[in-house]
């Protein structure tokens, strides 16, 4: 285990904090959206714009997570990326939204809905300072996804096509998003019961976040990927 | 919390929420798949009625061409033969039978415009009965002489709607058209019978057959129309349709009605 540990921390002679961020867990977590924005960039033009902004969210990811271990060998803390990645996430969930739903009023209900979410989310940040986890930031924009994914659901059986549910990329973008967001949103709101007293946060917590990772990332590999192979022809936006 | 603690709250917590997830994500499917058999149904529905919209139009065009050719095209050619009648007193021999040819004619298009007048309104099928039209339009056929026609029936009319038997007699039309025009057949066979409250209608001829390409993709607007309409009007009449056909072996259709 300790070599295994060695073998993935960076610097390898320097096995610590590295350890714990350059884990298996999250190289295979990276594996998975590296591979996702790559497909996704070979294929952008074939993509419609929801999935477009999807991709360059994908990039956003993989260029974060990289900086964030630079920093992390830098500063011992991967927290301050993660503020300045929540407003790109808002805003790049909040175009995918605008793409995908049907309804004007929907659209700029949820464009209105992402822009408090993104003051919010600045405002959290400015307050509590960079290093600080951004636990009330991640809150937020769990609940503002959940009802997203859940409005996209809505949608979904409201307005069905001829394909199988499995075989829309609406139905793994929805369903990966809520996966993650729902378990990121109990375990971000409960930040402050965990960590009470300065206690650590418990270590299946990371386990936990780790797993949604993969479900997301692999969930919206599989939606860019159906979006891709979807014949032009027979598009349809849900 | 200790690592005991850790676990129990990860196993529970974890396991309830998948749980919630999984069932949330099922019942979406549930809920996609109906709506989409909603979907279908009201899809199957709306062509049914397109359908049914194409087919009353085509029975109102038909009806007016059917009166048309009684009440213009038969009364001139009526009144036609009635002028030639006063015409050929005064005349000479050769012009006379000329004349008498000529009312000979005449009176074959009266005929025809009769028969033909009479088998586009739908009106007149009710009053004579499906089985006696289609045995006076085989029998048409069969005084030709170039066509043997075996027909046999024993078709309960009181058991069929009025607006079926319309349906099915065009059909029986499609059929025979189709099979004078291409068959090349010297044989008809017809079966139209009714058994347990069920009507079946069997054509079967000796002629060159359908060619495969054209049973399994027949086109508008080629020679294909035949087989599209009465695919099209058995739909709507909720019968089974069934084509067998060989090279210069023959053609048999079989049409079946089952009981309401």
């Amino acid at each position: 285990m300790m070599a295994g540990m060695i073998f993935f921390s960076f610097p390898p002679w320097d096995p610590g904090f590295m350890v714990a961020i350059l884990n298996p867990g999250f190289l295979f977590s990276y594996a998975i959206f590296f591979s996702a924005a790559v497909y996704g960039v070979r294929h952008f033009k074939k993509l419609a714009p929801a999935y477009r902004v999807l991709v360059l969210l994908l990039v956003t990811v993989t260029i974060s997570e990289t900086m964030s271990r630079i920093i992390a060998y830098q500063y011992n803390s991967t927290v301050p990326v993660y503020h300045f990645l929540i407003p790109f996430q808002i805003v790049f969930h909040s175009l995918i939204f605008k793409n995908l739903f049907i309804a004007k009023s929907a659209s700029r209900l949820f464009l209105i809905l992402g822009g408090i979410v993104l003051m919010l989310s600045i405002a959290i940040s400015i307050n509590d300072g960079l290093f600080v986890f951004p636990s009330f930031n991640i809150t937020w924009l769990s609940f503002y996804l959940i009802l997203g994914t859940l409005y996209l659901f809505f949608q979904l059986v409201q307005n069905p096509s001829d394909k199988s549910l499995f075989s829309l990329a609406e139905f793994w973008f929805a369903m990966g998003t809520l996966f993650f967001y729902a378990g990121t949103f109990l375990i971000y709101g409960l930040y402050d019961y965990f960590t009470i007293d300065g206690r650590r946060l418990p270590s299946w917590v990371s386990k936990v976040t780790l797993t949604l990772n993969w479900i997301l990332y692999l969930s919206y590999f599989i939606s860019i990927y159906l979006e891709r192979i979807k014949a032009p022809s027979k598009h349809e936006s849900h | 919390m200790n690592l005991i603690d850790d676990v129990e709250f990860l196993l529970v917590f974890g396991t309830f929420m998948a749980g919630i997830l999984i069932a949330f994500i099922i019942l979406i499917v549930i809920l996609y798949r109906r709506s989409q058999l909603k979907m279908q149904l009201e899809r199957q529905n709306f062509q049914q009625s397109l359908l049914e919209t194409e087919v009353e139009i085509q029975e109102q065009t038909l009806h007016n061409i059917s009166r048309d050719l009684h009440d213009n095209f038969g009364q001139i050619a009526s009144l036609i033969k009635i002028n030639l009648n006063l015409l050929s007193k005064d005349l000479p021999e050769l012009d006379r039978n000329r004349i008498s040819e000529s009312k000979d004619l005449l009176s074959k298009l009266i005929g025809d415009i009769r028969v033909l007048s009479s088998s586009l309104a739908a009106e007149n099928l009710e009053k004579q009965g499906l089985a006696k039209r289609i045995e006076s339009d085989l029998d048409r056929v069969k005084r030709t002489g170039a066509i043997e026609v075996n027909y046999n029936t024993n078709f309960k009319e009181d058991l069929m709607k009025p607006d079926s038997k319309v349906f099915l007699y065009r059909i029986f039309q499609e059929i025979l058209n189709n099979a004078l025009k291409h068959s090349q057949a010297s044989k008809f066979e017809l079966d139209l019978k009714t058994e347990q409250g069920a009507f079946s209608l069997h054509f079967k001829d000796n002629g060159v057959g359908i060619s495969t390409q054209k049973l399994e993709n027949p086109q508008r607007g080629l020679s294909g129309n035949g087989l599209l309409n009465m695919r099209e009007r058995c739909k709507i009449l909720g019968a089974d349709l069934s084509i067998n056909s060989k090279a210069d072996i023959g053609t048999s259709i079989s049409i079946t009605i089952p009981s309401k």
